[in-house]
């Protein structure tokens, strides 16, 4: 069983669902928690944990896959509970769910960390010093606590994309070093998801301007590149 | 804070304290370029740190939005949007920082999952209660009958009383459909708060009149721990990546020692105050050091 983690406002999780065999995978929203994932998790042995997406009843270790395409659950999606009690539900939901996949031995993309269901997607300091020890150049940026300060960054650049989905290279037709970057990123922050904004500098050179970790699934060519990774490592 | 910020004082070190309740009138500014590296700047009225000159640092947030210079304020007012962008880039660039950080916020962030933290306590050698998080009337009335005593609390690193499960409580057992709940067997015996920084261990044995002895009547002694059970809570500290740590252990009268949680960001003055334990002199000591 492949688990797409998602929310309903993401219309692509089905899609990327109906590219494995029928059966093969699952979206899981908050919105339909009560009644299509039902769990009962041992944390002393997580192993006999047991769960039930929709009728079918399943061990963790019948979780094959997890495809996380959501940082977080949200208020909102817990439209069921009362409105002075979703943020609590909220809270407790994604402290049990970044658990949950943590505690999945199985193939991710992308992993969660301690801070929720995707790494890496925290603040930009996180992977810069990262970025600079590996060489990559780096678009200069600045950064204050005053809202709306954006004036020192100047008007947004145009930026060239390049994703590396389980080590390859898909939507990008930059040349081969930015390409290796990208790479080299990647793979120094452990995720098998990964999209890197460019800017090309005056000199034509390519400036590593921000980076996305959530798998954005809503491009259908990232879509195929992920079930066929999924397909090929665990069917 | 201020017991740590006297010794720093008293040991002569250059400190800059910041006080949490000041934090709408801080400023940080960061850039960054390849040909001038970083810069990082913090102002708070008229006082400038250059965060890059930083040794050590002790962070100790707390959550503003309770403070009654907001009290009210939306969450998006500027004041507000100011205050949490602040530390927002504070925290972000101590992580990132070469500084000795008490605590970083990555592994501070074990502690907003209940679980996930029980997990690592288990994998550092550590028995941790049986505990079961589920959203299945049927599977906790399961869990319930099979333990005597089973408390209930939140999986999230929200505070939360904890309460043992009465039989009131068990007439809305249905309700857990709408939200996983967490469910622990009792562990009887003596309650333990250990606070690691680095190496040295600081024990304190508590007796109280209630389950959750944060809200009871108590009384703390500082005892010795067995070489191995101390020995085993630096592991537990080392292995979460937190320099200053309170555990929360219980010794069980057939010896067992189990750990219910780590506390990342220790309040420790009431310890050290019942139990004249010097705590704040070890963590002054170990910032200084840096």
């Amino acid at each position: 069983m492949i688990l797409v983690v998602s929310n309903v406002a993401i219309e692509a999780a089905p899609a990327l669902v109906n590219l494995f065999p029928a059966g093969a995978a699952s979206v899981i929203t908050a919105s339909d928690f009560f009644r299509s994932f039902r769990s009962s998790v041992s944390v002393d042995d997580f192993s006999a944990s047991r769960l039930f997406i929709g009728d079918k009843e399943i061990k963790p270790a019948d979780i094959s896959g997890v495809i996380t395409a959501v940082p977080c659950f949200f208020p909102a999606e817990f439209y069921y509970v009362n409105p002075e009690d979703r943020e609590y539900v909220c809270g407790e939901t994604n402290a049990f769910f970044q658990y949950f996949l943590n505690e999945l031995k199985c193939l991710k993309c992308n992993p969660p960390d301690e801070r929720l269901f995707v790494a890496g997607a925290g603040h930009k300091l996180e992977w810069v010093r990262k970025a600079i020890s590996l060489n990559i150049p780096l678009l200069p940026f600045h950064f204050k606590n005053v809202p709306a300060d954006q004036t020192k960054n100047g008007p947004e650049p145009a930026l060239d994309k390049c994703s590396v989905i389980f080590d390859e290279i898909t939507n990008c037709d930059l040349p081969e070093k930015v390409q290796q970057h990208a790479k080299a990123l990647a793979n120094t922050l452990s995720l098998s998801y990964l999209d890197c904004y460019f800017v090309q500098g005056d000199n034509k050179k390519y400036l590593l301007s921000h980076i996305n970790t959530i798998p954005d699934i809503s491009i259908p060519k990232n879509r195929e590149q992920i079930a066929d990774h999924f397909m090929r490592a665990l069917m | 804070m201020k017991l740590v910020h006297d010794e720093l004082l008293a040991a002569g070190a250059d400190v800059f304290y910041l006080d949490h309740h000041d934090i709408f009138n801080c400023e940080i500014e960061y850039s960054y370029s390849a040909e001038r590296g970083e810069t990082c700047v913090l102002r708070n009225n008229d006082r400038t740190l250059d965060l890059k000159a930083v040794k050590a640092a002790y962070l100790r947030p707390y959550d503003f939005r309770d403070y009654k210079q907001v009290a009210d304020k939306p969450s998006d007012d500027p004041v507000m949007l100011k205050a949490a962008g602040f530390e927002m880039h504070l925290i972000a660039y101590f992580d990132a920082s070469d500084a000795m950080v008490v605590n970083r916020s990555k592994p501070s962030a074990t502690n907003n999952s209940k679980p996930f933290q029980l997990s690592l306590i288990k994998q550092a050698g550590f028995k941790i209660p049986e505990t079961l998080i589920t959203n299945d009337a049927e599977q906790a009335r399961e869990f319930l009958d099979r333990h005597h005593d089973v408390v209930f609390k939140s999986i999230s690193g929200q505070r939360s009383i904890v309460e043992q499960v009465a039989a009131t409580h068990r007439e809305f057992l249905e309700d857990v459909k709408w939200c996983s709940t967490l469910f622990q067997k009792v562990v009887p015996g003596n309650n333990y708060r250990v606070h690691v920084l680095k190496d040295e261990i600081f024990a304190v044995r508590i007796e109280s009149d209630k389950l959750d002895y944060r809200y009871g009547n108590t009384t703390m002694v500082a005892e010795q721990l067995p070489s191995d059970i101390a020995e085993r809570c630096r592991k537990l500290a080392a292995d979460l990546g937190l320099l200053f740590a309170g555990i929360d252990l219980m010794r069980s009268p057939d010896d067992e020692w189990y750990c219910f949680e780590v506390n990342p960001s220790p309040g420790y003055s009431c310890f050290q105050e019942n139990s004249g334990l010097a705590i704040s002199t070890a963590l002054a000591r170990m910032l200084t050091a840096a």
